[in-house]
Order: C-alpha cells, then sequence, then structure tokens
C-alpha cells in the first residue's frame, strides 16, 4: 500500500501527541489531523497540565503506571533542554495536603514523580486546617505553549493540520485508510459513547508570579498550579455539567478557597476564567474497531476518556495508540496481499 | 534621646525598625534618624536576588546560626499576612549541588522539608553527584526596602540623604546637640568610618534574565573555588537573577564583560533552556565580607562629646539571611544603653 492515509480527530493533548507518534513510527504514514478547534480552544488549553495522574476505575493500575512514566520520562527529557521553555515543560515542586489522613498513604505513582515523601510537622504548620501531606516535584506542562510545539513538530514531520468538524467517523472513509478518535469529549456525540461524560472544570487563571510551589487539597477540587506566565486556581468537577460558560459565584468560591491555602493570592491580578468538560470514563477507551459498510471497511482506532488525567498519560496512551495503527497497517497490508492472489 | 542610624540597606532600616518598635513607647523622647548617601534601590541589598541560606558552614560561630533561625522563623511568621506581597516575602523550593558527598548544614533543620536529592533528580545536573532540597524563603529588597521605609516614616523616623564622614560629625562636633546613639550600618564602606582590616569587599556580578519557566532556586558549590564562585540560577517575582562571582578585595563596582561570560556560561550549562532567556539587566555589588559580623557597643571619645556606637556590619553574601537576629541583637545591646542611662529599666515580672 503507498503511503497509507491516516486521519487524526481532534488536535488536543492527545490528539496531537497522538499524530506525533504515528508520524515517529510509521515514517511512510501520510498523517493529518482534523480537528474543528485547535489551541487555544481545546479543552487541554484549559487545563493546567500538571502530571499527577488521576485513577481510572476501569483500567488495570500497572497500565496507568506505565502510561505515566513513560509521560513523565518524555517530558522529563524536554525539560532538561534547550526546548524547555519554547515547549512550556518545567519542574514545579509543591504539597499535597489533605484534611483527613488518605486510605492510601503511597499513591501508585509517587515512585515515578521526584523526591516523594510525607510532609514534615513544620511543613504542615503552614496549613492549619490540614492534618496530613506529601511533598514531591513533578512535571508542568503550560498551553498553549505545549500544543503549539507539537503542532510545531507535527509540521516538520509533514503532518498536515486542517480545522474541520467531523460529523460522522464514516466521512473519512473515502480519503484515508485508517482513523485515529482522539475527538475527547466530542467523542460522546460523534460515536455516541454513552459511557463518556463531561466533569466540568471552572478555573481561574491569575497573575501572581510570586507564588512558586504548587498546592493541591487531596480532595481534588482545590488547587494552585503554577505556570510560565499565570497561575492555575481550581477549581470543580461537576458530572454530567455540558456548560461552558463560566459562573461568576462559582470563581468567587475557587478564589476563596484558594486564598485560604495561600493567603498572598488575595493580591493576584488580573484574573481570567475558564471553563472545561473533562472527557470522564470508567476506563481510557484506547482500542481497535472496524467500521465497515456495504462491503467497505474502515480501521478505527479509539483514543479518548482520559478525564482528569489526560495530559498525565498522554504520552504513553498516544504511543499505545500508535501501536495500534501499526497493527490496522499491518492487518490492511496482509489484507491487500492475499487481495492479489 | 536622638539616635543616628547609619546605612539604609537592610541592615540599617531593619535595626531602625526593630529599635524602634521595641522601645518608643519606653522613651518617650526618643527620635530615630536615618542617614545614608544611598537609598533603595541603589543600596547592597537591592542588587541580592534574596534569597533566605546561609553559608555551607558557621565555623563553629553559633551566634550567627541563632540570628540566621530568628531571621527564617520571623519572616515565616509573616508569610500568611497581608503584608507578605508588599514585602516581597515568599517561599520558594531548590537545589544545592555538590560534586561530592559534605556534611549536612547548620540550617538544616531551619528550612523546610530539608533532604538529600535522589539519584533521579541528579540526572537534572550532569556533572553533580549530591545535593540537597529544600523550601526556604525569598525576601526581595526592592520591595522589602520600601515597605520598612514605609513602616518607619508611619512612626516617624526621619531621613536624610547624606554621607556620614565621621562618628564625630554626628555625635556633637558639628550638630548644635549630637545624638546619644550611633548604629553604624554602613556595610561594606565601615573601614571609612574607622579602620577594620577584617572587613573587605566580596564583589559580585548578577544577570537579569526573563525566565518564568524556572521555579526553583539552583545552587552549586565548589568547594576549591569558595562561596558564590560556582553558578546560581534564583527565581524573582520579576527576574531570574543568574550568578556566581565572588572576588574578595575587589572594590570595582562596574560590570565586568569577562565575568558577564563567566556567569552566562556556566548558567546555560547548568539550565540550557537559559540559552533563550531575554536578559533585562546586569547589576555588581560588595558583599560586606568579614570573618564573623561585627555586633558590638563601643564608646567613641573625641574632645568634650561621646557617644554610644552599636556595630552592625559585615554580614557578607548573607545579609538578608541574618538581617532580623542582628536587629533583635542590636536592640538589646540599645536597652542596655537605656538602662546605664537610666533611662528605661527592664521589664519587671508579673507579681
Amino acid at each position: 500500500m503507498a503511503a497509507p492515509k491516516v486521519a487524526v480527530v481532534g488536535a488536543g493533548v492527545i490528539g496531537l501527541s497522538t499524530a506525533l507518534c504515528i508520524a515517529e513510527t510509521c515514517p511512510s504514514c501520510s498523517v493529518t489531523v482534523l480537528s474543528d478547534q485547535f489551541s487555544p480552544n481545546t479543552t487541554s488549553d484549559v487545563a493546567a497540565g500538571m502530571l499527577i495522574p488521576h485513577t481510572y476505575p476501569g483500567t488495570p493500575i500497572h497500565v496507568q503506571k506505565q502510561w505515566f512514566t513513560e509521560t513523565f520520562a518524555y517530558l522529563f527529557a524536554i525539560s532538561n533542554s534547550a526546548e524547555a521553555s519554547e515547549a512550556g515543560i518545567h519542574l514545579v515542586s509543591g504539597w499535597q495536603v489533605f484534611k483527613t489522613t488518605p486510605k492510601e498513604e503511597l499513591p501508585f505513582w509517587s515512585d515515578v514523580v521526584l523526591g516523594f515523601r510525607p510532609m514534615s510537622e513544620a511543613e504542615l504548620q503552614k496549613f492549619p486546617q490540614h492534618r496530613f501531606g506529601q511533598a514531591f516535584t513533578t512535571l508542568k506542562c503550560d498551553c498553549p505553549p505545549y500544543l503549539l510545539w507539537l503542532e510545531k513538530r507535527l509540521k516538520a514531520s509533514g503532518v498536515q493540520m486542517y480545522t474541520r468538524k467531523v460529523a460522522d467517523l464514516w466521512d473519512l472513509h473515502s480519503e484515508y485508510n485508517i482513523v485515529v478518535n482522539c475527538a475527547g469529549i466530542g467523542a460522546h456525540q460523534l460515536v455516541g459513547d454513552e459511557k463518556l461524560f463531561p466533569v466540568r472544570g471552572q478555573v481561574l487563571k491569575v497573575h501572581a508570579p510570586w507564588v512558586k510551589n504548587f498546592i493541591r487539597d487531596g480532595d481534588g477540587l482545590t488547587y494552585i498550579y503554577p505556570g510560565i506566565r499565570r497561575v492555575t486556581l481550581g477549581g470543580t468537577r461537576e458530572k454530567e455539567s455540558w456548560s461552558l460558560s463560566p459562573d461568576p459565584s462559582t470563581t468567587k468560591d475557587i478564589f476563596d478557597r484558594c486564598c485560604s491555602l495561600e493567603p498572598s493570592l488575595r493580591g493576584a491580578q488580573d484574573i481570567k476564567v475558564k471553563v472545561g468538560l473533562r472527557p470522564s470514563r470508567w476506563c481510557v477507551r484506547l482500542q481497535r474497531e472496524v467500521l465497515s459498510q456495504g462491503g467497505v471497511k474502515l480501521p478505527v482506532v479509539h483514543n479518548y476518556g482520559h478525564g482528569a488525567g489526560g495530559f498525565s498519560v498522554h504520552r504513553g496512551t498516544a504511543k499505545e495508540a500508535a501501536h495500534l495503527v501499526g497493527e490496522c497497517l499491518a492487518a490492511l497490508q496482509g489484507s491487500s496481499s492475499r487481495a492479489k492472489l | 534621646m536622638r539616635v543616628a542610624i547609619i546605612g539604609a540597606g537592610v541592615i540599617g532600616l531593619s535595626t531602625a525598625l526593630c529599635i524602634h518598635e521595641q522601645y518608643h513607647g519606653l522613651v518617650p523622647s526618643l527620635e530615630l534618624e536615618v542617614y545614608a548617601d544611598r537609598y533603595t534601590p541603589h543600596t547592597t541589598s537591592d542588587g541580592a536576588a534574596g534569597l533566605w541560606q546561609p553559608y555551607l558552614s558557621d565555623h563553629g560561630n553559633l551566634q550567627e546560626t541563632l540570628w540566621n533561625k530568628e531571621t527564617f522563623d520571623y519572616l515565616l511568621g509573616h508569610l500568611g499576612s497581608p503584608a507578605a506581597k508588599e514585602m516581597g516575602l515568599f517561599l520558594i523550593s531548590g537545589y544545592n549541588l555538590f560534586t561530592q558527598p559534605v556534611p549536612d548544614p547548620s540550617w538544616k533543620n531551619i528550612v523546610l522539608g530539608f533532604r538529600n536529592l535522589t539519584p533521579k533528580e541528579l540526572e537534572l545536573f550532569p556533572g553533580y553527584s549530591y545535593g540537597w532540597f529544600n523550601t526556604a524563603l525569598m525576601l526581595e529588597c526592592r520591595s522589602y526596602l520600601p515597605w520598612l521605609t514605609n513602616r518607619l516614616t508611619q512612626r516617624g523616623v526621619k531621613f536624610f540623604h547624606k554621607k556620614v564622614e565621621s562618628f564625630q560629625e554626628v555625635s556633637g562636633d558639628i550638630f548644635a546637640q549630637g545624638v546619644d546613639v550611633v548604629i553604624n550600618c554602613t556595610g561594606v564602606r565601615a573601614g571609612e568610618l574607622q579602620p577594620d582590616p577584617e572587613l573587605q569587599p566580596g564583589r559580585g556580578q548578577v544577570i537579569k534574565v526573563l525566565a518564568p519557566w524556572v521555579k526553583h532556586f539552583i545552587i552549586t558549590h565548589d568547594i576549591e573555588s569558595g562561596i558564590y564562585n560556582s553558578p546560581y540560577v534564583i527565581p524573582g517575582s520579576e527576574f531570574t537573577v543568574l550568578g556566581g562571582i565572588y572576588q574578595h578585595g575587589n572594590w570595582n563596582e562596574e560590570n565586568s564583560a569577562q565575568d558577564h561570560k563567566t556567569i552566562w556560561e556556566n548558567c546555560c550549562r547548568l539550565l540550557p533552556a537559559l540559552q533563550k532567556a531575554k536578559i533585562v539587566g546586569e547589576w555588581s555589588g560588595l558583599r560586606p565580607a568579614r570573618p564573623w559580623v561585627r555586633l558590638e557597643r563601643e564608646t567613641v571619645r573625641h574632645g568634650h562629646f561621646q557617644a554610644e556606637v552599636i556595630h552592625n556590619y559585615g554580614h557578607g553574601g548573607f545579609g538578608i539571611t541574618i538581617h532580623w537576629g542582628c536587629a533583635m541583637a542590636a536592640a538589646r545591646l540599645f536597652g542596655s544603653i537605656l538602662q546605664e542611662k537610666k533611662l528605661a529599666s527592664p521589664p519587671q515580672p508579673r507579681l
């Protein structure tokens, strides 16, 4: 098969990193990214991009840990290189604090991040309402820089990118040999996945350049993540809410909760409010499917449903998706050579 | 009672504030005056990045370690207050890097979360095989000195832009009615008021860059070349400071092209991403280096006049780190002067 044509639907962190992995592992493939939104208007652009995994109930822990380890190693190498600032990747240290001691004192990822240890009594004094905490150093992917850097790498690899709303994957069968579905929350409509649901997150992006450490409440609802130019204050986890409009009383609530963790935030300037819908699912849908109509087949690789943990596992799932694309290709080449007999 | 503080860097202003806070209630006639030829942003303190960190070894000087601790605890207590941002005070974490194992520093239990670096962390810093991680404080003097100045002005302390040439000058020879106590916080130029061969400039130079992705301080150490002669990167609230120059005995306050090259090349080797950082400034200053801090009383006599002098200078590259402990010690010395003059008695125990 001459230059197999692969379409990747979606241009958030999952779509772009998956397209890049495919271009890397299959140099003979012609890869195209199709999306109705590109940075700065994707769900990924709202997220802080912190490498702190979200646990998927339906995916084996060893698989999640493999995804996270791969992603962390990949970004660690970039953060250590001259490209770090352009790619928006940087190390950040801080604390995860708990009002009540968690059941699991050691999360599965504690040996992947750097310097993970329980907080000392002296450190906990800064958080009088919290009784237990963990200190560690992890990585942050600032968006838009990271997405723009991925787009630049894609262009350099000859990958084309087009703004196009794909209403049905089948629409692509005549132009492409394989379709990769990285549509995130869009998959709810695109492939009718009822198991995929939004978890609405509202965040504030503020100017507070003296905040150098992250602080996260173990309940996942209140967090302070310092980025390159802005600090992300969060947040909310509203299941089944599809609203993309900022809610003013939520803004005040987030701000107050973050100020109680870090009082100096009262002096934060230029508060911008953003909303994103986490594409949540019991497990990440990372699998092959073959669509067929009237004897014509279209191999599809799904890679969506990363919920609150997209950045943390993006490279790991992208590599697995690229591997599945390789399997689709082998199957296509196998059947085309059989057809020649 | 008139008190003159000579010097308006971090030492002069904090000592003035400490004395006023403790004694203005006890001594109604207390008048404080600050004399300096340089004010913020032109003092030595203004050029420092502002990281709280003592030298690696206190050379058995427990007194200085205690003053460092007092300062840290005092600042930590202010972190949650609304004043913190105005003071230029915030928490920061980071790395100290070595080419060989070293003993833990005197300040390991003062800072927060002190620990050794893991092998994976050391992968970030090729060429370094050992190190520490801890959380400390930043106190940026370009905010802290104006904050101190505001507190002092509110308290009625007066400021004079004047180079004081001698103790006699303030204590009575020229003035109609001299001051009773002089607090000597003149830093590196204390020798001009009274020769002090122990006091030498420790010249430093820094490059200021925009590198907002750097969130940690990184201080490297080369035991051979001595403190601050090895690259360091310290991110502030507006820009990041690159440094690594310490030249003992060099009085030159001009920027050196050679030193610029040294700092730039060494810091970019340490953090390759810095190559893309935009340079926004350069500065040289003279650390007031001394084997130990001079913090003591002296009675200076000349003709009919005499004045009590409290020396508080020679804080080297750790002035910000130690300033409040020294201010408190200077205030205690001031209290003893008041006692001798029977102007104030020590607080009575409650019966």
